[in-house]
């Protein structure tokens, strides 16, 4: 970060040298002077004991616990439980069926995108529907030709993959469904989609998962396969729909009512208006809005473990609970949250690109 | 949702509205939609009753009136295992706002110091705290709850090798004990009242004086927590000092290792959200602003206090206000490490030990709806009372 | 549009509920094809999935047994996951025939929450674990502890009933998952540990350095664990119950797996034996089942003591004793009695 700002600097006083400035910028006065000492002995105070641990003092290479020294970090470990952290319980023989539904749905997701930007709002709609609905498969193990697997050994940074491609899609349709209803001018409409994504928004996602869970068997019919995942994944759904719903409505408010008129005037009929002219518009206004709602998605799938699915951080947590290991809390969580902020950072840079992007358009 | 309606219009109006919309089609989809609706939650409904009472499964909310029989860690209300389960209820209650609350104001007050590092001048400090907010911004908080809970404070030594100092505080695996002063009733609502003072004082001066040093919030609050500790300090008659006792600690104040766990995960995570908002308002602030406040001969930190924050703060309430219902909902993951909230008491203690699972989820949906509304409701509230400050 | 998504959904909705209309088990169970047993979590001895990913156990047999008996085939049983929480509604929603998953019967759970415990087959009662560099050598060494428990069993009253009615305090420190509990254990989180005691010698073997760990002598309940079915449905709460019987029975008549076809075949076995086989008495019927239903579970689970042996006795790692406890037949001085085959 600091790097980051460093070379900020130096390109906007080219020439200069970079360092003297530096220093100047950094006690141009009183206050920034004091400000900058706390950043030092906070950096130095934190950077240099955790460098230590994390590099110069760590165990990078080994088959097992002995290799590690323990004075420093283990990574080691990471390295031998990388399986379980993927792919959770899942059968080592039988992971390329994971492999195969990962590679479905980025592929559906891609294609979907892909239609959608061509306003083929129905076909990228159903590739998305027919990727995601092959990849659980997959996963499982359902089609003819594939083993089955037990939703009991799904897990692992792959778990968290496929309930963020299903929960992305599902809750953007089912949003734009919300968000399209709260504007509708019927008043009954509008206010089951209101109430609806009001409940949703006031309720922790913790609560109807575990009204998911525990709730929606009695609502089954019996003997119906009350998938545990498939459980969680209404739930998420039902949440995440709510905020996309209030990302997507936030757009549609700022469309200019103009946009629209003038395009009932060229003759367009209602849904031609609103799937050529408003929503493109409208999603170009809310995709930083949209963009948060998917980081917190990524985020959010790991309260999945609280109730019993052990997804990326569950795994961790099983797998530092490893005794042969000895304490690898530090590692283990450490390692999680790398991921999870490679993620959520991928996320972020394709949003702000689509988000330049749209800029340029508008402004072509 | 019908009642909605009505409150915001007159009956006859809305029932025209909704006939005189234009189309009879529309208007009969709507019927339809609400026949739809009522009759499909009707069915689940009575379905699902006659289900459960087919089955002699007891419904409605009677157990709440039966004992608990179970103990809770920690606890703000007298409750034992004889008290009934809504007094459990009512723990969770307390248990889930006090979190709530305790995250939001360590957490504001740890976004202003963020905030401080990131627009400085400094290129250090500021590159620091933004990896800072980055760094929560993406991650999740289970994360760091499981992390600060099972890394660092369930992971401290045990009771006999814990940290002492001066025989009075203790911190090990078990918690951090202090000693607690005894006090009378009268007491603390001395120290209460004392302690509020100061910020009574503050808020009439900034009318009268804005630039006196009494004026100033920050120090009003410092003076008013000296003043609340000097009163319990003087007037408490003695002090009860932690003891080993048995396998734990007798007496004095006890910090369990799970509410400490919360606390900092809470706190820490929300503090680069508020961060981030509060650095938008505040650059959201023209320039003009406060080079209108240097032109003055104000110093930098009255224009920031007079000028820049008190707008700042106008703007920040509405997604403020998000923040802070988010973070009451963001307490209900402390069910992961065992504290016991609202969530842990009631959608998994209570429902397991009377599986009464409608209801005790039932129970919990509402409460958290109830607190996320009326929070909402509160600050927008708040909101509207500033702006019309602002317009005079 | 839009309005026809809506009407969808709704449709799907209600018409998904219509299905939902209460059947007689057996019924439903025969027309399946399929017995739905729900079981708990992976606990070595009564519920564990071998390398192959088989589920074998204590309470996975009497699943077999049920459905050998109901179905004719003992493979005939999906295994659906109830975790502490979720394991009631599954039942009462009708997600699940039956409970095998150990679960102990209480008053309250037997009367409000429409559910019925036809038979016990496992007697227990908890116990405490606790640390030996603690130095406790009874429960009343334990004053001022912090117990880890998980949530959800019974544990967490039994606990607070105990403590309070030795005028102990205590701390309780409540966990989602057993393993989460054991791990604070573990950790030095808790002082004490609190679980049926037969299941907490498999939690001590599980733990990195078992021997620092010990299980104090007192029993502090009782706990009488067995399958659980929903209220009102008495054929098939007679169906488990008589299953239950018969693996108890088979064993005290010395009936096992290897010599169940040549006692049916036999004319000269006990009246009993002859009834309870199939070879007479036309018994099945009366359960609604076909008469060698008894001999169809004994020849694919054995009797009870093959059941426990195989699984959490002396032929298992687990090893939980078995004699001198209420888990021995009658004639050993146990609890375990059938009634007659008359």
């Amino acid at each position: 970060m600091t790097a980051q700002a460093g070379t900020a600097n130096q390109d906007r006083t080219p020439g200069r040298n970079a360092v003297s400035d530096f220093i100047r910028r950094s006690f141009s006065d009183r206050r920034t002077g004091i400000v900058t000492v706390l950043a030092l002995i906070i950096l130095v105070g934190g950077g240099v004991p955790f460098l230590e641990w994390a590099l110069f003092n760590a165990d990078f290479v080994g088959n097992g616990p002995a290799d590690c020294r323990r004075v420093g970090a283990c990574w080691v470990f990471i390295a031998q439980k990388a399986g379980q952290l993927g792919y959770g319980f899942y059968p080592q023989d039988l992971r390329w069926q994971v492999n195969i539904s990962m590679a479905v749905s980025a592929l559906g997701l891609v294609g979907a995108f892909a239609a959608a930007r061509r306003y083929q709002v129905a076909l990228a709609a159903a590739v998305y529907a027919v990727s995601v609905v092959l990849s659980f498969d997959i996963f499982g193990g359902r089609l003819p030709g594939l083993t089955q697997v037990a939703v009991e050994k799904w897990g692992g940074l792959t778990l968290t993959l496929l309930l963020f491609s299903i929960g992305v899609g599902v809750s953007f349709l089912l949003g734009g469904l919300l968000a399209m209803g709260r504007r509708s001018e019927r008043p009954v409409i509008r206010s089951i989609a209101s109430v609806y994504v009001e409940f949703m928004r006031g309720v922790p996602l913790i609560a109807i998962l575990f009204v998911a869970v525990i709730l929606l068997p009695l609502f089954l019919p019996s003997g119906a396969d009350a998938n545990l995942f498939l459980r969680i994944v209404i739930g998420i759904c039902l949440y995440t729909s709510s905020y996309m719903a209030e990302a997507i409505r936030a757009g549609l408010d700022a469309v200019p009512t103009g946009s629209r008129e003038a395009a009932y005037a060229l003759g367009l009929s209602n849904w031609n208006t609103q799937k050529l002219v408003v929503f493109p518009q409208a999603l170009t206004i809310s995709l930083p809005g949209l963009i948060n709602t998917m980081v917190a998605l990524v985020k959010d799938t790991s309260l999945v473990i609280i109730v019993g699915v052990h997804d990326l951080l569950g795994s961790t947590q099983l797998a530092i609970g490893d005794v042969a290991w000895g304490n690898v809390l530090w590692e283990g969580y450490f390692f999680a949250g790398a991921v999870y902020f490679l993620m959520c950072y991928v996320l972020n840079c394709v949003g702000r690109h689509l988000e330049a992007k749209a800029r340029r358009a508008t402004a072509r | 949702m019908l009642a909605h309606l009505e409150a915001t219009a007159p009956k006859a109006s809305w029932m025209r509205r909704v006939l005189a919309r234009g189309d009879l089609v529309g208007s009969l989809v709507q019927i339809a939609l609400v026949a739809a609706l009522a009759g499909g939650a009707w069915y689940i409904v009575s379905s699902t009753m006659a289900n459960l009472s087919s089955r002699g499964i007891t419904t409605g909310f009677a157990f709440l009136s039966r004992p608990a029989g179970f103990d809770v860690a920690f606890s703000l209300l007298p409750f034992t295992s004889a008290s009934p389960l809504w007094m459990a209820l009512l723990v969770g209650i307390t248990n889930t706002l006090f979190l709530a609350v305790t995250g939001m104001v360590l957490g504001t007050l740890l976004a202003f110091a963020v905030v401080s590092f990131r627009l400085s001048k400094s290129p250090l400090a500021s590159g620091l705290a933004a990896g800072y907010i980055g760094l929560f911004r993406n991650t999740p908080i289970l994360l760091h709850l499981l992390f600060w809970y099972f890394a660092v404070f369930a992971a401290m030594p045990n009771i006999r090798n814990g940290l002492v100092l001066e025989d009075a505080i203790f911190l090990n695996n078990r918690g951090l004990f202090v000693p607690w002063p005894q006090l009378s009733g009268w007491g603390w609502l001395i120290a209460c009242v004392l302690a509020l003072l100061p910020i009574a004082a503050s808020r009439w001066m900034r009318r009268q004086h804005p630039t006196s040093a009494f004026a100033r919030i920050d120090l009003s609050l410092l003076l008013g927590l000296v003043l609340f500790v000097a009163v319990v300090v003087i007037a408490a008659t003695s002090w009860e000092v932690p003891v080993r006792a048995g396998l734990g600690m007798r007496g004095g104040a006890l910090v369990i290792p799970e509410l400490m766990a919360v606390i900092v995960a809470m706190c820490t995570y929300s503090s680069a959200f508020i961060a981030e908002l509060l650095r938008g308002a505040i650059q959201g602030i023209d320039r003009g602003q406060t080079e209108a406040g240097q032109a003055l001969g104000l110093h930098a930190g009255a224009i920031s206090r007079l000028i820049v924050f008190p707008q700042a703060i106008r703007v920040v309430i509405p997604p403020l206000t998000n923040q802070y219902v988010n973070m009451i909902k963001q307490t209900a993951i402390v069910a992961a490490i065992a504290f016991p909230d609202l969530m842990l008491i009631m959608g998994k203690t209570v429902l397991t030990q009377t599986g009464q699972a409608i209801e005790s989820l039932m129970i919990v949906t509402s409460v958290y709806l109830i607190i996320s509304l009326t929070a909402a409701g509160l600050m927008h509230l708040y909101a509207a009372k500033l702006k019309a400050v602002g317009q005079r | 549009m839009r309005y026809g998504l809506f009407a969808a959904v709704v449709g799907v909705l209600v018409s998904w509920n219509c299905g939902a209309q209460a059947q007689a088990t057996l019924a439903a169970v025969k027309a399946r094809g399929e017995l739905l047993c729900g079981v708990g979590e992976n606990f070595a001895g009564f519920f564990s999935p071998d390398a192959t990913g088989k589920y074998t156990g204590f309470d996975i047999d009497f699943c077999h047994a049920v459905a050998a008996a109901t179905l004719g085939d003992a493979q005939k049983v999906k295994f659906l996951s109830a975790t502490p929480s979720a394991r009631f509604p599954q039942l009462q929603s009708g997600q699940v025939d039956i409970l095998s998953r150990e679960v102990t019967d209480t008053f309250s759970r037997d009367t409000s929450l429409g559910l019925d415990f036809p038979i016990i087959t496992f007697y227990d009662g908890h116990a405490l674990m606790v640390a030996k560099s603690l130095g406790a050598k009874t429960a009343k060494d334990l004053n001022g502890a912090n117990v880890c428990t998980q949530t959800g069993l019974s544990t967490e009253v039994i606990i607070a009933d105990y403590f309070k009615s030795n005028n102990l305090t205590y701390k309780p420190v409540v966990f989602d998952s057993r393993d989460q509990a054991l791990a604070a254990f573990e950790k030095g989180r808790c002082d004490v540990f609190s679980s049926d005691r037969s299941t907490l010698f498999a939690y001590r073997s599980a733990l990195s350095n078992p021997d620092g760990f010990t299980v104090l002598d007192e029993t502090i309940s009782k706990s009488l664990n067995g399958p659980t079915v929903r209220h009102g449905d008495n054929n098939w709460a007679d169906i488990v119950r008589w299953t239950g019987y018969v693996l108890i029975a088979a064993e005290e008549f010395g009936v096992t797996s290897t010599n169940v076809d040549a006692m049916k075949a036999d004319a000269n076995a006990p009246a009993e034996v002859r009834r309870m086989l199939g070879a007479e008495g036309g018994f099945g019927q009366m359960l609604g089942l076909s008469d060698d239903w008894g001999y169809r579970i004994i020849k694919s689970v054995g009797n009870y003591g093959e059941v426990y042996d195989r699984n959490i006795g002396s032929g298992s790692k687990v090893s939980i004793p078995r004699e001198k406890t209420l888990n021995a037949l009658w004639k050993n001085g146990g609890a375990l009695i059938a009634p007659s085959f008359q």
